[in-house]
C-alpha cells in the first residue's frame, strides 16, 4: 500500500487533509468495506451540498460508539453512543440521553410536546381557550394547574400541596384526596335535630341520627391501605322504631364507605350497657375505627358488611325503652324532677353541655340516715352515654331542708350509678334553730368509665325529729327557693 | 307553710309506718305521697290516705302562722324586758332548742 503521509491528494474531488490517513479494504459486518483511518484527531472534510448513508435494513450486526446509519426497516436515522444505538430522528428521541440548555440560549418555545399533551405556562390570563384535550396549564402567577379536557379547563391542583414527599393523589369521585397521615378529624357531630349539629332543646324519642356538617364538611376513611377524604353532606340513619335496635341498648356509630356512598351506620350492639362487644373500636393513626368485620345497619332493612378499620367512629348512641328509638332531653323543673336523658355522644367535636334538674314539689318529709334518692323520686337524676372514657362529668346537687329539733344533721349528696352511695364530696348542716332551713351542696366530678352512667341527687337526715326537705316551698319557679341537680359534661 | 310536711309527716305516723311524705303542692292534695315502708299493711295504708283527706291544710297553716306570730311576739315581750333572765322555756318558745 502506497504512502501518502503527508502530501496532498485529489481523488476525483475529495480533498484531504494532510494527516496521516490511511484507506483499507476490509470485511465490516461481513461485507467488504473502504475503510479510512486518520492519525490522531485526523479530519476528512466532505464539501459537498448532501452525504448520502445508503438505507440498508435494520441494525449493523455489531455496531460500536460512533456508527452512524440509516434503518431502512425502522425509518430511522441510527447512531451507537456508549454502546446503546440511539436515534436522531425528530420523533423519537434518544431515550435517557442528557440534553443541557444553557440559560442563554433556552428556547424551546413555550410548549413542550408529549405526544398528543401539551404542558404550557403563563400567566392566568394568558391562558388559551380550552378546546385540546389532553394539554396542561400552569398560571405562572396563580400557581393554578389545569388539564384542558376538550371543552373546559378543570384544576388539577390548587394550593399547598401536602406532604409531596408521601402524598397519594386521588381525584376520583368524591374523595378529594388521598394522603397518608395527614391528620384531618372528622367534620361532623351527631345529632337529633336535621342540620342542627349541636342540640340546645330537647329532642326526644328520636328515630332519626343525624350526621350533620359541624367544623367541617371532610370525613377521612380508612381503604386499607391509606385514609381517603371525603366531601360529605349530612348523613341520616332511619331506625324507624325497627326492633333491629333493640331497646335500652347501646350502638357505635360509623361513617363508612359503601362502594362509593357514604352512609352513617350502626355497629353491633353492646353486651351489656357499659361494655363493648367483640366487635369494639380500635385506635389507627390516632383514629377511631371498627376493629373487627361486620354487619353495620344503616336502614331498617340495610346492612353491609365492614371490613375491620374501614369505618370511622363517629359516636355512640343509646336507645330508649322503645325499640329503635333514642333521645335527647336536658332536663328542667317539675314535681319529683324533670330528669336529663342525654344518649347520643360525639368522638370528635364535642361541646360542653350543662344542665339542671330541679324538683318542684313544695317539700318532703324523710328522716332516716340512709342515702335514699331525692324526694324518693329516679327523677332527680341526668342519665348519659359514654362512647370513650376521656372527658369527666360533674354534678353539683343544691339541696335545703329543717328539722322539728335541734342540732339534727341533714345530708345532701350526689350518686354515681347508685340511689344508695354518695360519691365525691358529702355535705352535711346541723340544724341550727327549729324549723330553720339549711342549705347543703354536694358535688361529684370524675371520669364514670365507658356507656351509661347516671348521676342521682341524694337525701339523708339523723333520724331524730322530722326532717323536711325543700323543693320550691310552694314558691314557684324563681320566686323563692329551689333545689337541685347541676349537671355538666361534653357530648 | 314550710313545716306544714313536719306536720302530716307526724299525723300519718301515728297509723302508719312511713319514709316519709312528699306534698307536691300543699294546696292540691291529688299530688301529696306518702312514702311507706314495706312492712305497712294494707290497713295501716288506708289509714293513712284516710289522715291526709281528713288534713285541714288551712287549719294547719293557720296553726303554724299562729305559732311563727307567738314567736315574734315573744321576740319582741323578750326585747322590751333587757334586763330579764331568759328561761328554758322562753327558748323553747323562740325555737331556738
Amino acid at each position: 500500500m502506497p504512502d501518502y503521509s503527508d502530501i496532498g491528494i485529489d481523488v476525483k474531488g475529495l480533498t484531504f487533509g494532510k494527516g496521516k490517513i490511511r484507506f483499507t479494504l476490509e470485511t465490516v459486518d461481513g461485507r467488504p468495506s473502504l475503510v479510512v483511518r486518520g492519525e490522531g484527531r485526523a479530519t476528512v472534510v466532505f464539501d459537498l451540498g448532501r452525504i448520502n448513508i445508503t438505507p440498508a435494513a435494520g441494525d449493523p450486526a455489531t455496531p460500536v460508539d460512533g456508527d452512524i446509519w440509516y434503518d431502512d426497516t425502522a425509518g430511522l436515522f441510527q447512531f451507537r453512543q456508549e454502546g446503546v444505538t440511539e436515534s436522531l430522528s425528530g420523533d423519537n428521541a434518544p431515550v435517557g440521553a442528557t440534553y443541557v440548555v444553557s440559560s442563554a440560549d433556552a428556547t424551546l418555545t413555550a410548549e413542550l410536546v408529549l405526544g398528543t399533551d401539551v404542558i404550557i405556562a403563563g400567566t392566568a390570563a394568558a391562558r388559551p381557550a380550552a378546546g385540546t384535550a389532553g394539554r396542561i396549564y400552569f398560571s405562572t402567577d396563580t400557581f393554578a394547574l389545569e388539564r384542558d379536557n376538550g371543552a373546559a379547563w378543570v384544576s388539577l391542583l390548587q394550593g399547598v400541596m401536602l406532604n409531596p414527599a408521601t402524598a397519594d393523589l386521588d381525584m376520583g369521585g368524591n374523595d378529594i384526596f388521598n394522603v397518608r397521615n395527614y391528620y384531618l378529624d372528622p367534620g361532623g357531630r351527631l345529632t337529633l335535630t336535621s342540620t342542627t349539629p349541636v342540640l340546645v332543646a330537647d329532642a326526644a324519642n328520636q328515630t332519626t341520627i343525624y350526621y350533620a356538617l359541624y367544623a367541617h364538611d371532610l370525613v377521612p376513611i380508612f381503604d386499607g391501605t391509606s385514609w381517603d377524604v371525603f366531601r360529605f353532606t349530612e348523613l341520616s340513619i332511619a331506625m324507624a322504631a325497627s326492633a333491629n335496635w333493640a331497646a335500652n341498648s347501646n350502638y357505635d356509630l360509623y361513617v363508612i364507605n359503601d362502594a362509593g356512598t357514604l352512609r352513617l351506620a350502626t355497629g353491633t350492639v353492646w353486651t351489656s350497657g357499659t361494655a363493648r362487644s367483640a366487635d369494639t373500636i380500635e385506635r389507627l393513626n390516632g383514629r377511631w375505627v371498627n376493629s373487627t368485620t361486620h354487619t353495620m345497619r344503616y336502614g331498617a332493612a340495610s346492612t353491609v358488611s365492614v371490613t375491620a378499620q374501614r369505618g370511622t367512629y363517629v359516636g355512640t348512641m343509646r336507645t330508649t325503652g322503645s325499640t329503635g328509638t333514642t333521645t335527647w332531653e336536658v332536663g328542667g323543673l317539675a314535681v319529683n324532677g324533670d330528669p336529663g336523658f342525654l344518649y347520643l355522644w360525639n368522638a370528635y367535636n364535642r361541646v360542653p353541655v350543662n344542665l339542671f334538674v330541679g324538683d318542684q314539689a313544695d317539700n318532703w318529709t324523710y328522716t332516716l340516715l340512709t342515702w335514699r334518692s331525692k324526694n324518693a323520686s329516679v327523677s332527680n337524676r341526668v342519665s348519659y352515654i359514654v362512647g370513650l372514657n376521656e372527658n369527666p362529668v360533674t354534678g353539683w346537687h343544691f339541696g335545703s331542708a329543717s328539722n322539728s329539733d335541734t342540732l339534727i344533721a341533714i345530708y345532701s349528696g350526689v350518686g354515681l350509678d347508685s340511689t344508695t352511695t354518695a360519691s365525691g364530696l358529702v355535705s352535711f348542716n346541723n340544724t341550727a334553730i327549729v324549723t330553720g332551713a339549711i342549705t347543703g351542696i354536694s358535688a361529684y366530678s370524675g371520669y364514670p368509665g365507658l356507656g351509661l352512667h347516671f348521676l342521682q341527687a341524694l337525701e339523708q337526715s339523723a333520724a331524730t325529729g322530722t326532717s323536711t326537705f325543700y323543693g320550691d316551698a310552694g314558691f314557684g319557679a324563681g320566686a323563692g327557693v329551689q333545689t337541685g341537680l347541676w349537671f355538666g359534661g361534653t357530648f | 307553710m314550710l313545716i306544714l310536711a313536719t306536720v302530716i309527716d307526724k299525723k300519718i305516723r301515728q297509723v302508719a309506718p312511713i319514709d316519709g311524705v312528699s306534698l307536691g303542692s300543699i294546696p292540691d292534695k291529688s299530688t301529696w305521697r306518702i312514702d311507706f315502708k314495706p312492712e305497712a299493711t294494707v290497713q295501716q295504708r288506708t289509714d293513712a290516705q284516710a289522715v291526709v283527706a281528713a288534713f285541714d291544710v288551712a287549719l294547719e297553716e293557720q296553726k303554724l302562722k299562729d305559732a311563727d306570730q307567738a314567736k315574734v311576739d315573744k321576740k319582741a315581750s323578750l326585747l322590751t324586758q333587757p334586763n330579764k333572765s331568759v328561761t328554758v322555756q322562753d327558748l323553747l318558745d323562740l325555737g331556738l332548742i
